[in-house]
C-alpha cells in the first residue's frame, strides 16, 4: 500500500509538465546567466585593459611631447644666455671685459681649477646596472634546503640582498 | 495555441535561421574567395600604422657646457582634408603669415579626400611664433577680412610639432659646428662629421590603434650629446679680434687658431667669413663659389716665413746647426739653378742662427737646408705633417703639398724655397699641429676638438693621441728659446708685457699662373707661451691685407691683441707671479 502510493506520487511528480518546463527554463536561464557571467567579466576585463592601453599610448605621447618640450627650452635657455646676449647685459650693468694688468692672483691649496663640463658618469668597470635577483626567487626547494642547512652550519642565515654584479 | 499564431512563429524562426545560414554561408565563402587577401589588408590598415621615429639629434656643448647645437620646436602644418570648411580662408591665411603661394595652397587645400588620402601637407618648418598668429587669424574669424579675401573658418588646418636644429649663439663658431639640413643631414664641421653619432638611429614603428594591442614603445635612444674641446670665450674673442684685423687691415679673409700643445686640444677656430646657422640655406650667397666653408683646414696655403721655425728646428734636430752657427750672408745663394734673395734684397753679413730667424734671411735657411740635405729636410717636414691630413674630426679638411725627391715636378731648387715656406703648402691647422712639436717638448699630439661624448647615459672622454715626435725635447726648447730672443732683441710687437713668447712673424708672396706677386701677400704669425710652460700655440693669417704687405706689421699686433685676452681667459698668470705662486 506504502510502496503503491510512493511510486504514484513519484510519477505524478516526474510526470508534471510544468515540472519540464521548469527544467528546461531553469538550464536555458542557467545557461544566459553563465554567458551574461562570462561576457560581462570579459568586457570588464577588455574595457579595462582598453582603457589602460589608451593611457599608456597617452603616457608615451606625454614623453615624446615633454622631451621635445624640453629640448626647447634647453636651447632657449642657451640663447638666452649666449654670449652675445650675455656680453650686451653684462655690458649694461656696467661689467667690462678683465685687463691682464687688474687681475690678482691668489694660489688656493687644493683648488684644481676649473673642472670642464660633466654630463654624466664615466664607463665605470667596477660596477653594473644589471642587479642579480635574490636567491629566494630563482632556486628550488632542495637549493633553499641546503642553503639552509649550510648557513645553519655556518652558524647564522643572513638574508640575501640585492647585490651589482662585478666582472 | 491555435494553428494560425503556431503558423506566425514557425515562419518567423524559420525567417531567423535561413538569415542566420546565409550570414554563416556568406562567412564561409568571403573566407574562400579571392578577396580575402585584400579584406585582410583593408582589416589590417584600420588596426594601427607604421611610423618612423626619429630621435632628437644630440647636442653640442663646448667644453664648459655650454650648448653650441640644439634643438628646438618648429610645425609640420598640414590639413584634414575631411574637415576643411573654408579653402579660400586658410590659403589667405596662410599667405597672409608664411607668404606662401596662395594659388598652391589652395589647390593643396582644395582637394576632395579620398580613401587614401585625408591628410595633405602645407609647408614645415613653421614657427612658434607664426603658429599663434595664425591661430590668432582663426581666433577672430570674419572680422579679419580685406577686399581680397577674409577667412571664415581656419577648420582643418593640423600643426603637427616636431624638433629641428638650433644654434643659440648663432654665428659663433659657425665654421667648426657645420649645420644640419631640414632633411637632417649634416653638413660640414662637427654635424658632417659625426653625423651618425648625433642622429641615433630612426626606427619604424606599428602603432596599434586597438587600444588592446598596445604595447611599450621600444627605446629609441637619442643621438649621442658630444662636448666640444673649444672654448665658447676664447672662441668669441678670437672672432672679434678677428673681425677688427680684417677690417682694419683691409684683408680679403682672415684665419686664426689657437690649440693646446700639451694634448692636441683645439681651443679654437676664427675665420672669416661666418654665417648665421640658423639660416644656414643663405651659405651660397655668404659663401660663394671656391670659398671654404672653414679656411683653418680646408685652405691650403704657401705659409711663407712662419714655416722657417720647423727649417730650423729640423736642422738642429739632426746635428747640422746650432744656435751660435755663424753664417755668411751674401744677399744670395744658388741651390739648383735657382738664385735664393733675402726679402729685402740685401745682404746681412755674419749672423748667428739667432739673427737668422730675427731678420727672415731666405738666404740663411736655404743654406740650412742644404746643410741638411733633401732626404733629411723632407723626412722632418714629412714628420712634421706635411703631405697629409691632421685627422681633425672636422670635415672637409684637405691636406696642403709637399713636393719630395722622386715627384715629377720636384726640383733641387724646391729644397732651398721650401726651407723658408715657398713652393710648399700647407692649411694653418696642420702649421698648428707641426708646431705644436716645438711648443711640447717635442711632442706632437693629434688636434682633435670632440673632449667627451655622452651616450646611454655614460660619459667617454677619449684620450690625447700622441701621433709623433719629429724633434727631441732639447731641440723643442731650443727653438722656443731661439724665437724668444728673436722676438725680444727685435723688439717685437707681437709681445706681451709679463709673458715671455716665442714666435715667428710670417710674409708670403702668393703664386700666381704667372709667377709670385710681390705687392700683394699673404701675412701670417705662429706663437707659442709661456716659453718656460707652453699652454697654447697662436696662428695668425690674413689674406692679402691693404694696410702692410708685412706680416710683421698686420699679423705679429694681431697675436698680440689676442694673447693679452687669451692668458686672462686660460688663467694664465705672468711669468713673475706663476714663479713667486711655484707654478
Amino acid at each position: 500500500m506504502i510502496k503503491a502510493a510512493h511510486t504514484t506520487i513519484l510519477q505524478a511528480y516526474q510526470n508534471a509538465p510544468w515540472r519540464s518546463q521548469y527544467q528546461a527554463f531553469g538550464i536555458l536561464a542557467l545557461s544566459v546567466v553563465m554567458v551574461a557571467i562570462v561576457a560581462g567579466i570579459y568586457l570588464n576585463v577588455t574595457a579595462r585593459a582598453a582603457t589602460i592601453g589608451r593611457e599608456v599610448q597617452s603616457l608615451q605621447e606625454d614623453i615624446l611631447t615633454h622631451q621635445r618640450i624640453n629640448a626647447d627650452l634647453e636651447t632657449q635657455l642657451a640663447r638666452l644666455s649666449s654670449t652675445s646676449v650675455m656680453e650686451a647685459r653684462a655690458s649694461a650693468m656696467g661689467f667690462r671685459p678683465l685687463s691682464n694688468g687688474s687681475i690678482v692672483y691668489l694660489k688656493v691649496p687644493g683648488y684644481a681649477g676649473r673642472q670642464g663640463a660633466v654630463f654624466a658618469p664615466p664607463p665605470d668597470p667596477a660596477y653594473s646596472d644589471s642587479v642579480t635577483l635574490p636567491d629566494e626567487y630563482t632556486e628550488t626547494l632542495y637549493q633553499w634546503f641546503g642553503r639552509l642547512v649550510r648557513d645553519s652550519d655556518a652558524g647564522a642565515v643572513v638574508p640575501q640582498q640585492t647585490t651589482f654584479l662585478e666582472p | 495555441m491555435n494553428n494560425s499564431i503556431q503558423w506566425r512563429f514557425s515562419t518567423i524562426a524559420f525567417s531567423f535561421t535561413l538569415v542566420g545560414v546565409v550570414v554563416f554561408l556568406q562567412l564561409v565563402r568571403i573566407q574562400f574567395s579571392p578577396q580575402v587577401e585584400d579584406f585582410r589588408e583593408q582589416g589590417n590598415s584600420y588596426s594601427g600604422f607604421w611610423r618612423t621615429v626619429y630621435p632628437a639629434r644630440g647636442q653640442v656643448y663646448d667644453r664648459w657646457g655650454h650648448l653650441l647645437a640644439g634643438n628646438r620646436t618648429v610645425y609640420q602644418l598640414g590639413v584634414d582634408l575631411n574637415h576643411v570648411d573654408d579653402p579660400a580662408g586658410i590659403a589667405f591665411a596662410l599667405n597672409l603669415v608664411l607668404n606662401e603661394d596662395y594659388a598652391r595652397v589652395y589647390q593643396i587645400v582644395s582637394q576632395e579626400p579620398t580613401d587614401t588620402a585625408v591628410y595633405a601637407v602645407i609647408t614645415d618648418f613653421v614657427t612658434p611664433e607664426q603658429v599663434n598668429q595664425i591661430k590668432q587669424l582663426g581666433d577672430t574669424i570674419g572680422v579679419y577680412t580685406s577686399e581680397a579675401a577674409s577667412i571664415k573658418s581656419l577648420d582643418g588646418l593640423v600643426f603637427t610639432p616636431h624638433l629641428m636644429r638650433a644654434y643659440p649663439e648663432e654665428t659663433l663658431a659657425a665654421n667648426i659646428l657645420g649645420f644640419v639640413s631640414r632633411n637632417g643631414e649634416g653638413y660640414f664641421g662637427v654635424e658632417e662629421k659625426y653625423h651618425d653619432l648625433l642622429a641615433g638611429e630612426p626606427r619604424t614603428i606599428w602603432f596599434s590603434t586597438d587600444p588592446n594591442k598596445v604595447e611599450q614603445l621600444p627605446d629609441i635612444p637619442p643621438g649621442a650629446n658630444i662636448v666640444l674641446t673649444i672654448d665658447r670665450e676664447i672662441q668669441n674673442m678670437l672672432e672679434q679680434v678677428l673681425d677688427d684685423a680684417v677690417r682694419g687691415h683691409g684683408a680679403e679673409a682672415g684665419t686664426i687658431v689657437v690649440m693646446d700643445p700639451n694634448n692636441g686640444e683645439v681651443l679654437g677656430i676664427a675665420v672669416t667669413p661666418r654665417i648665421n646657422l640658423n639660416d644656414y640655406w643663405l651659405y651660397p650667397e655668404l659663401i660663394s663659389g671656391l670659398i671654404p666653408f672653414n679656411r683653418g683646414i680646408s685652405k691650403a696655403y704657401e705659409p711663407g716665413s712662419v714655416f722657417k721655425v720647423l727649417t730650423i728646428a729640423a736642422a738642429l734636430d739632426n746635428g747640422n746647426i746650432e744656435p751660435g752657427t755663424l753664417f755668411q750672408d751674401t744677399g744670395a745663394i744658388e741651390i739648383g739653378g735657382a738664385t735664393i734673395k733675402n726679402w729685402n734684397q740685401g745682404a746681412w753679413g755674419e749672423q748667428d742662427m739667432v739673427g737668422c730667424l730675427q731678420h727672415s734671411l731666405n738666404v740663411c735657411l736655404a743654406w740650412v737646408a742644404s746643410q741638411m740635405g733633401p732626404s733629411d729636410f723632407y723626412s722632418y717636414m714629412s714628420a712634421f705633417g706635411f703631405g697629409h691630413t691632421t685627422s681633425v674630426d672636422l670635415a672637409g679638411e684637405v691636406s696642403g703639398r709637399l713636393k719630395t725627391p722622386g715627384d715629377s715636378d720636384w726640383y733641387v731648387a724646391d729644397l732651398g724655397t721650401n726651407s723658408f715656406g715657398q713652393g710648399i703648402s700647407a692649411t694653418p691647422l696642420q702649421m698648428v699641429s707641426a708646431v705644436s712639436a716645438l711648443a711640447n717638448e717635442g711632442k706632437m699630439y693629434a688636434p682633435h676638438l670632440l673632449r667627451s661624448l655622452i651616450n646611454n647615459g655614460r660619459q667617454y672622454n677619449p684620450q690625447p693621441q700622441l701621433i709623433g715626435t719629429p724633434i727631441s725635447p732639447e731641440t723643442a726648447r731650443t727653438i722656443t728659446l731661439m724665437l724668444a730672443s728673436s722676438l725680444e732683441n727685435e723688439a717685437s710687437i707681437s709681445l706681451v708685457p709679463g709673458y715671455r713668447l716665442a714666435g715667428k712673424t710670417g710674409t708670403a708672396e702668393i703664386p700666381t699662373p704667372y709667377g709670385y706677386t710681390s705687392n700683394v701677400t699673404h701675412t701670417s704669425f705662429v706663437g707659442w707661451g709661456p716659453v718656460d710652460d707652453p699652454a697654447f700655440v697662436v696662428y695668425i693669417w690674413l689674406e692679402k691685407p691693404s694696410s702692410s704687405i708685412w706680416g710683421s706689421e698686420v699679423a705679429a699686433p694681431v697675436f698680440r691683441q689676442v694673447v693679452e685676452q687669451l692668458v686672462v681667459l686660460m688663467d694664465i698668470p705672468p711669468d713673475d707671479v706663476r714663479e713667486a705662486l711655484g707654478y
